[in-house]
């Protein structure tokens, strides 16, 4: 016997400050399908929770990141990295 | 969009003119769409088009009121024998309850404190305005399980008891050339979080449904209605 439960992932950058340079967060929330999409979408209940905050990589001096291939592999390493430890419970639970 | 949004449009949309009950009952439930995207939003228009604005006189004050955990009355209503039954009751629950019936102000001593401190939460009193008040007796000089604005905080994070689910850790990841910190909470305690909330109860399924309207044609609405959950959770797989 087994019942379903689906999860929706959400991310978006969330800019910080002006100052001290652009600082950003980059936030992934979770939440799950089995609540109506009433209370889902409903800021005041809360149904939406902050799985993770992911690492900002410091950057590689000089160029920028869309320029720097070397960068851009270790930033898509790192993200990889990131969710496949968030995400491993998952893994070990099905 | 998602799939099963975009089914659920276009079959309401074709069955405008019969005008199920269906889309009334989605009417009703108007307000609780902060979205402009919503898809019910365009149901409305849908609705409007046609000239028929008749169920929406008390719509304003609509966004505390609880709703029957089914909106969607559809005219046909297919369930899957057995599916999502209960298997009993949930470890500690019962426990759970009767220490909130004993003591239900717990960790505030009275009804007067809670109520103190839910008002200086609610009106967003500065930490040093809390301890000011305190400082200057004028809680009165009884004595009170909130003597300042850190036990405050300290009884508001207790008031939770599920909190120990959402409790993060930091996790470091170094690639050699330089080690980078972040934030991460378990997932899947996470889901046993939403899952455990009691606000939530009215609106949680756990059982795949199909829907019908009145000329038999399938009706999309929630994942739940769809195809795929059934076929995930009414498998053969034990």
């Amino acid at each position: 016997m087994s019942t379903v439960l689906p999860l929706i992932g959400l991310s978006a950058q969330r800019h910080l400050t002006n100052f001290s340079r652009d600082k950003k967060a980059w936030p992934v929330y979770m939440t799950i399908c089995n609540i109506l999409s009433r209370t889902r979408s409903n800021h005041a209940k809360m149904p939406i929770l902050l799985l993770a905050l992911l690492p900002v990589q410091a950057k590689f001096t000089g160029e920028s990141a869309r320029a720097n291939k070397a960068q851009r592999q270790t930033n898509a390493d790192l993200l990889r990295a990131v969710f496949d430890l968030v995400l491993a419970p998952l893994q070990q639970e099905a | 969009m998602h799939l099963d949004i975009v089914l659920s449009h276009r079959a309401i949309a074709d069955a405008a003119s019969i005008r199920p009950t269906f889309v009334r009952n989605e009417l009703e439930n108007l307000t609780h769409s902060d979205y402009e995207s919503d898809w019910r939003l365009e149901i409305q228009d849908v609705h409007t088009a046609s000239g028929e604005i008749d169920d929406r006189q008390n719509d304003s004050d609509r966004e505390d009121i609880s709703h029957p955990p089914v909106r969607v009355r559809p005219s046909g209503q297919e369930t899957i024998h057995q599916a999502g039954r209960p298997h009993g009751e949930v470890a500690g629950y019962t426990e759970l309850n009767k220490a909130m019936t004993d003591d239900p102000w717990s960790p505030f001593s009275s009804e007067t404190d809670f109520n103190l401190a839910s008002w200086f939460v609610r009106s967003k009193i500065p930490k040093w305005q809390i301890d000011a008040y305190f400082a200057e007796g004028l809680g009165g000089m009884d004595s009170r399980s909130l003597p300042s604005a850190s036990t405050l905080r300290q009884h508001h994070d207790i008031l939770d008891p599920f909190r120990e689910y959402l409790v993060g850790v930091d996790a470091s990841i170094d690639n050699g050339r330089n080690a980078t910190t972040f934030y991460y909470r378990n997932i899947i305690d996470c889901v046993r979080y939403l899952i455990r909330q009691v606000a939530y109860r009215s609106d949680m399924v756990y059982t795949p449904i199909r829907e019908y309207d009145s000329s038999g044609e399938r009706l999309y609405s929630e994942m739940h209605t769809a195809d795929w959950w059934c076929d995930m959770q009414v498998s053969d797989r034990s």
